[in-house]
């Protein structure tokens, strides 16, 4: 071998080793849209799709309990003129409206505590206990709350020693807050005490050298500074609330039945699968005006005077 | 002679893993501008909010017109704060920023308004009112920050490195501002900060810090002409340190020996032989002169440096010391200074320094 021929190979490897570095060249604008291309595509045959189904299916029919393609809008007008789901539809605004409420307005203290009140080994030690439950099942904890709460559950075999009760702790409306609390309240808990950890601190320093005392510091620093991270919290809440299926059934026996509960019970009578679908696309659409509103409200006042300009 | 407006009193702070103020006495009079400085965790920083009230002292007092500060929350203090980071309120606009103070007061709201906008007006910000904060550019945020500090009219205005975020054209202009301000308001201004250029600039009196302990407290030309400690000389920068040892002297000069050389400098009272004679000479007191056979120390130009209209000139002496010498750009012409070039140094006796020794 000589060694003009190694060297040849040489400079030809080179070339070789240089050409997919000049694609690469190129692919600012390629490389993107081929990284989003797979998460693209997911959301088009998982999201998108099934979504656009159900909104389809809303117009078939079912004929001797199969479904059948049609467009009619004989499900849309006997589901939204139908007082059971008038009814369900102001009860589970009304319930998930009332865990907003009991989920924001317990989560604040808490999370200011933790925030701003522990030491910084008992602030971790409290976000592990607040993050545990959220991973945990939720199924799980329902059950507990039954053990809890039943007849012969444990408050009343306590209360029962003295001679009060059995309470009938189960199958109402604070036995239903008290199972969507379980589930919202952790995550809400967290959005607050993370928004909090990420206040300035000298804002807080600044507002009292400048007069403001301590107990007023939460009305003119915190709580607009925290304005988002609230509306956050009580859409999220409100979301989760708001399609639950497992604390209606569990907690009140689904009576009075939630949206959730109707399209379980639409489907099973009689296989309507698309007036559920109609039950199911007004869910969402009520979903996406709360999240719109909760949108509007986290903007600060200053910042919707100036989109409105 | 009056009672000192703010009197810091044997102040101490101490954290749980430092100890950042050192038992510190200072006196700052109505109506003075006082700049605190020092490089950094040397407990300027601290000393300013101990004054604020955000922090409590471990030990020592402070007094504001007489009374003492003990147990006196910081919203109580009525001495508002300038920060580095401005600490402008984000979700207030411009106007409710200033106004902010005020309403702390229970000042009713067109009132607070309008005093509100009499400052931004005197600030130059008149129109900016209804702004959001993150809309307005990095002086005009300084400007509301002034403005906010301001409009209670405190009987002091506390500054915490108030120009660091600005550049260097913004900052000269601010440094004007808060001049025109300190002089038409009449108050007492605690400004702390690392920059020399802002001190020199603005203050009657300057602090020196380091380590918790006040070096030096003086005026800016003293300091700088007859600094305390070789500390201070060195963080005053444009000053040489010779380290040496008394021989000898008479009639107000001592004889110091040193790896230099054998030098005269004057001093108050006469040393006994062999105490300590550290002294400093300032980098535009020493005469250049070309060749390294003349009187005076021979030395090898190293580098030069440009500082506006002035060069600085590094010099590595015979001894391997190096000096700084500060130089007008035609000296430097007509010397013909490029590096490697050998010089000699001089300088007239009478512009040493002798750093009082510490017994």
């Amino acid at each position: 071998m000589t060694a003009a021929s190694v060297t040849t190979r040489a400079s030809a490897r080179r070339r070789w080793l240089e050409m997919p570095r000049a694609r690469m060249a190129g692919s600012p604008k390629v490389l993107p849209a081929v990284l989003g291309l797979p998460v693209l595509l997911w959301q088009a045959v998982f999201f998108a799709a099934p979504l656009v189904f159900l909104v389809i299916v809303t117009f078939w029919q079912v004929k001797a309990f199969r479904l059948e393609p049609a467009f009619v809008l004989d499900n849309w007008s006997r589901i939204l003129f139908s007082t059971t789901f008038q009814r369900a539809l102001v009860h589970t605004i009304a319930v998930a409206g009332t865990t907003t409420l009991l989920a924001t307005a317990f989560a604040f203290p808490a999370a200011y505590t933790i925030a701003f009140r522990l030491s910084a080994r008992a602030r971790d030690l409290a976000v592990a206990f607040l993050v545990v439950p959220v991973f945990s099942s939720y199924m799980l904890r329902i059950y507990a709350w039954q053990i809890v709460l039943s007849p012969e559950g444990i408050i009343n075999a306590v209360v029962g020693a003295v001679g009060i009760g059995p309470l009938p702790l189960l199958g109402g409306a604070v036995s239903l807050q008290v199972g969507l609390l379980t589930l919202t309240l952790p995550i809400a808990v967290l959005i607050l005490v993370f928004a909090m950890a990420g206040i300035d601190r000298t804002l807080i320093e600044a507002a009292e050298n400048l007069g403001c005392r301590r107990a007023r510091v939460i009305a003119h620093v915190i709580l607009p500074s925290l304005r988002p991270a609230i509306a956050l919290t009580a859409t999220t809440s409100f979301l989760l609330a708001f399609g639950d299926y497992i604390s209606p059934l569990f907690m009140t026996g689904s009576k009075p039945p939630t949206l959730s509960i109707l399209i379980v019970d639409t489907v099973k009578s009689g296989s309507q699968w698309p007036r559920a679908s109609v039950i199911g696309v007004s869910m969402l659409l009520m979903l996406a005006l709360v999240l719109g509103l909760g949108q509007w409200l986290s903007r600060g006042r200053a910042a919707r005077k100036e989109a409105a300009r | 002679m009056p009672t000192p407006f703010i009197a810091l009193d044997k102040l101490d702070k101490r954290y749980s893993d430092h100890h950042a103020v050192k038992s510190i006495d200072l006196d700052i009079e109505a109506g003075e501008f006082i700049a605190i400085m020092g490089p950094s965790g040397c407990g300027k920083s601290t000393t300013l909010r101990l004054i604020a009230g955000l922090d409590a002292p471990t030990g020592g007092d402070i007094r504001i017109g007489g009374d003492s500060m003990r147990g006196v929350p910081a919203f109580q203090r009525n001495t508002p704060m300038v920060w580095q980071s401005l600490a402008l309120f984000p979700f207030l606009s411009v106007v409710e920023n200033v106004a902010f103070p005020l309403r702390m007061q229970k000042v009713g709201a067109a009132r607070r308004r309008a005093r509100a906008l009499e400052w931004l007006d005197r600030l130059g910000l008149a129109g900016m009112a209804e702004r959001n904060i993150a809309q307005l550019s990095g002086g005009q945020r300084q400007r509301v920050a002034i403005a906010r500090a301001l409009v209670t009219e405190p009987s002091v205005l506390l500054l915490d490195e108030p120009l660091s975020a600005l550049d260097a054209h913004l900052r000269v202009r601010m440094q004007t501002e808060l001049s025109r301000l300190h002089r038409e308001l009449g108050i007492t201004f605690v400004y702390v900060t690392h920059a020399q250029s802002e001190a020199f600039a603005l203050a009657d009196r300057i602090v020196i810090m380091s380590e918790g302990r006040i070096q030096q407290v003086g005026r800016p030309q003293d300091v700088y002409r007859a600094p305390a400690n070789a500390f201070v000389a060195e963080f005053m920068g444009m000053n040489n340190l010779v380290r040496g040892e008394v021989r000898g002297g008479s009639g107000g000069l001592l004889e110091i020996g040193s790896a230099l050389g054998t030098f005269q400098v004057p001093a108050e009272t006469p040393l006994p032989a062999g105490a300590r004679g550290d002294f400093v000479i300032a980098a535009d007191r020493i005469t250049l002169a070309r060749g390294a056979d003349g009187p005076g120390i021979s030395g090898t130009v190293l580098g030069l440096e440009f500082v506006g209209s002035t060069q600085t000139v590094f010099i590595e002496t015979e001894g391997g010391a190096e000096f700084r010498v500060q130089k007008q750009q035609h000296e430097i012409e007509a010397l013909d200074l490029v590096p490697g070039r050998r010089v000699t140094l001089s300088w007239d006796p009478r512009h040493a320094w002798l750093l009082p020794q510490a017994a």
